[in-house]
């Protein structure tokens, strides 16, 4: 919850808004992409089903208090890179309308993944905070 | 920016992703419309929207520009440059020991093996769809002054797109390239038709698709293609074999490779070149497989995934 919750990072997120002035793109692209990896992860974690990608866009934005969410579409390829690195595994079901859903779980490295990947975050956020003067 | 149709979204992230793989545009389209579909039901089934034109632009406002969502597949999913050059190579004696590594490493790759058998059945693979599509294009053509010959055709089609897709999974497996991994989805928002209207919406995708077509033709290559891998690597290795086996002359009569004559040391020195020379031969074949096995997956790229 506190990964998701935060308000930091949902503005971490909100560097993805297109427009803006100078940008280095390649740190938004490794900063958004590597927060989304660890959200993805951790929301596949708590499920106790398969969820699409759907789902868990929508898990997400119930649980961004501010209501402010990253853009959905940029979900997906972060959860095809992580099942090709084997954090997570899926399966195509038929739905009764529209095309079929792709249904991703997590697996036993996915989680021991997420556990170094939520460690790094913690030193990192309270290393952020204890810069900034956030208590 | 408004978009018409899921489609019409789908097309302009394909824009966005020119030049990345085919696979990774085809996973991201499938990606985007999966989503895209299931918001416009869901804000058309609440009443957050009044109509699908409505829903659709709110869903695609929520899913992101195609340009910021396609930066992200090409960052998480596209293969860095440097990995696809392979390291660098060292210098000096590393150099020449990195030469020897680059020649006899097919030897050890399984991909070799794999690439070997592919091509082998693809010459009983060939001889067989081509006995079915020149059967099936006669019967139906030849059929077409009765009321059977067209939906024989059509199903004819059919048979060909599932037996494509079956032959680009075979592919995948064996030759290593990606090939897609679902079946193609006829008519994108096929939802909106029920029974026979939407049988019939299938079918005119199917028959309107130039993949179908493309699919028809690569099946149909498979055949001289087949007899042309078949004939090549079989020749180059039992060549390669036979010589090797020019040694065992000394034992059982000549039987093997070039006979030599003469002194015993003038045969063993003959029979060592033979080995040697039978040695290049198969490591070349073996170069060649692969060569062979890259070109085909090119082909098989080239007329089986949706452009």
């Amino acid at each position: 919850m506190s990964v998701l919750g935060d308000n930091g990072l949902i503005s971490l997120l909100m560097l993805s808004a297109p427009g803006g002035k100078k940008r280095d793109e390649k740190f938004e692209k490794d900063l958004i992409t590597g927060l989304i990896s660890l959200i993805l992860l951790a929301v596949c974690d708590r499920s106790k089903e398969p969820m699409y990608g759907y789902q868990i866009a929508k898990e997400m934005e119930d649980s961004a208090e501010t209501g402010v969410a990253l853009k959905q579409g940029t979900i997906y390829p972060v959860l095809r890179s992580m099942e090709k690195k084997g954090y997570l595994k899926s399966h195509l079901k038929a739905s009764e309308s529209g095309p079929p859903r792709k249904y991703y779980s997590i697996t036993g490295k996915g989680r021991r993944k997420l556990e170094v990947w939520k460690e790094a975050w913690y030193r990192t956020e309270s290393f952020v905070n204890s810069m900034v003067g956030v208590v | 920016m408004g978009y018409g149709s899921i489609r019409e979204y789908t097309g302009a992230l394909k824009r966005e992703l020119a030049g990345c793989d085919p696979v990774l545009i085809v996973d991201a389209m499938d990606d985007a419309e999966e989503h895209l579909s299931i918001m416009v039901e869901e804000m058309v089934g609440s009443g957050r929207a009044r109509d699908r034109g409505k829903a659709l632009n709110m869903a695609v406002k929520q899913y992101g520009h195609p340009r910021e969502v396609a930066r992200i597949y090409r960052a998480e999913l596209e293969e860095p440059e440097k990995d696809r050059r392979g390291k660098v190579q060292p210098e000096g004696k590393k150099e020449v020991r990195g030469l020897l590594k680059s020649i006899f490493s097919v030897y050890s790759e399984s991909r070799t093996y794999l690439v070997l058998l592919y091509l082998f059945l693809m010459f009983p693979l060939g001889i067989f769809y081509f006995t079915y599509i020149v059967t099936g294009i006669s019967l139906g053509i030849g059929l077409v002054i009765t009321v059977i010959g067209i939906p024989l055709l059509i199903l004819f089609l059919i048979s060909i797109v599932g037996i494509a897709w079956l032959h680009g999974r075979l592919t995948e497996v064996l030759l290593g390239v990606r090939m897609p991994k679902k079946r193609r989805k006829y008519s994108i928002e096929k939802h909106r038709y029920k029974g026979v209207r939407m049988v019939w919406e299938r079918l005119k995708s199917i028959l309107k698709d130039p993949r179908t077509y493309s699919s028809l033709l690569y099946l149909f290559l498979m055949f001289p293609l087949g007899i042309i891998y078949f004939t090549a690597l079989l020749t180059f290795l039992a060549g390669g074999i036979y010589l090797m086996m020019a040694p065992l002359n000394l034992l059982f009569g000549y039987y093997f490779g070039f006979p030599a004559f003469g002194p015993l040391w003038f045969q063993f020195a003959a029979y060592i070149g033979e080995v040697a020379l039978g040695l290049v031969v198969i490591t070349w074949t073996l170069h060649l497989t692969r060569l062979f096995g890259k070109l085909h997956g090119m082909l098989s790229r080239a007329l089986l995934l949706r452009r």
